[in-house]
């Protein structure tokens, strides 16, 4: 039997596009718990979701995506995990793609694969750029990894109101925990006006401030 | 010296300073910067609009100042300018003030290195968004 992937969705009013995103899970000839973490939506997300047989997580109020990527590994039961964000797209069969490639090499703890940037539809804005060429994503839809990790290197910090995908990735390096590299391109991202990083950019900066001060002190040790 | 303002490149740099270090991070292209305590107190004030004349004062009414505490500031200013963190800024005077302790602890010689590290890291992340030309180019 293939082994059950965990994708967890954080997810906060994203009636939008979370039909798109949901959908391109429909794609995948895998084995699937797919978690849709509802950050306090006062939107029909959470309807929606049931509608697609997700496993559907509820916070009251707000707390930010960090806390509601924990809220779904809590809940995640998958021999591995991947983070989808409910405005970004898998391509077919690219899971069981970074699925085979993490069977195959049971040294990496994740595969990381690359995302290709697009402009939302309905986006107006003219400021929007794209990154033209494929890159190694960071998360969403981009790394599989095996949900074991976490008892290694723990839940994300709730230190940070963002920048926890560049915190995990130092704590993955820091025990030794291999990411591996794989040469496709496994999801769409869509960029658009509101897209978390763009709107929080100063919030996200600080933190990314706090994390490098933090690893430069300790190699000042 | 001949006295100078200058201000942070914004449209490159995001910088912050916590606990007394200035971390600046270069947005599109994912390197970042590194002070020490004296460098990040020179910094701070060359932000606030102080002049390096202003800050040169500053580092002078310290006690025991070395005599060559000139020449490593101009060597900071050059260094800084070289990583394109701070571009000139309108002319401006504003009193300087540095912490003593930062000064002695770093022997009155202000750092600011460079760091390539997680470069990749930082140039995946969406933050990366950057709007001036040489960054992300638009989608056609």
């Amino acid at each position: 039997m293939t082994p059950l992937i965990s994708v967890i969705m954080p997810v906060r009013n994203g009636s939008n596009y979370i039909r798109e995103a949901l959908g391109s899970l429909l794609d995948q000839d895998c084995r699937l718990q797919i978690i849709v973490v509802d950050d306090g939506s006062q939107d029909n997300t959470a309807d929606i979701a049931r509608e697609y047989g997700c496993t559907v997580l509820s916070h009251a109020s707000s707390q930010g995506p960090v806390a509601a990527k924990n809220t779904g590994l809590a809940t995640a039961i998958g021999e591995y995990v991947l983070f989808l964000d409910h405005d970004d797209k898998m391509r077919a069969g690219a899971l069981k793609a970074l699925c085979a490639a993490l069977e195959d090499d049971p040294a990496a703890s994740a595969v990381q694969a690359k995302v290709q940037d697009f402009k939302s539809p309905d986006c107006s804005d003219s400021t929007v750029l794209i990154k033209p060429e494929p890159y190694y994503g960071l998360f969403t839809g981009a790394i599989l990894m095996r949900r074991r990790i976490f008892d290694t290197i723990g839940l994300f910090s709730t230190e940070q109101a963002a920048g926890e995908i560049i915190d995990w990735t130092f704590r993955m390096r820091q025990y030794g925990l291999d990411i591996k590299k794989i040469d496709m391109v496994s999801a769409d991202r869509r960029v658009h006006g509101s897209n978390f990083g763009r709107t929080r950019r100063n919030e996200e900066f600080k933190d990314f401030a706090a994390i490098l001060r933090a690893r430069l002190a300790g190699k000042a040790k | 010296m001949e006295s100078k303002n200058y201000r942070l490149n914004e449209a490159k740099m995001f910088a912050d300073i916590t606990d007394g270090i200035a971390i600046i991070i270069n947005a599109s292209t994912g390197i970042y910067y590194g002070m020490n305590g004296y460098g990040t107190g020179i910094f701070d004030n060359l932000l606030a609009g102080s002049s390096t004349n202003d800050i040169l004062t500053a580092i002078k009414a310290l006690p025991d100042v070395p005599a060559n505490a000139e020449e490593h500031l101009s060597a900071f200013l050059e260094t800084l300018l070289g990583f394109e963190i701070i571009i000139p800024a309108p002319e401006s005077s504003r009193e300087a003030s540095l912490v003593l302790k930062d000064a002695v602890f770093d022997q009155f010689i202000p750092v600011c290195k460079e760091y390539k590290d997680v470069q990749e890291l930082l140039y995946a992340d969406p933050i990366h968004e950057v709007s001036e030309e040489e960054g992300w180019k638009p989608e056609k």
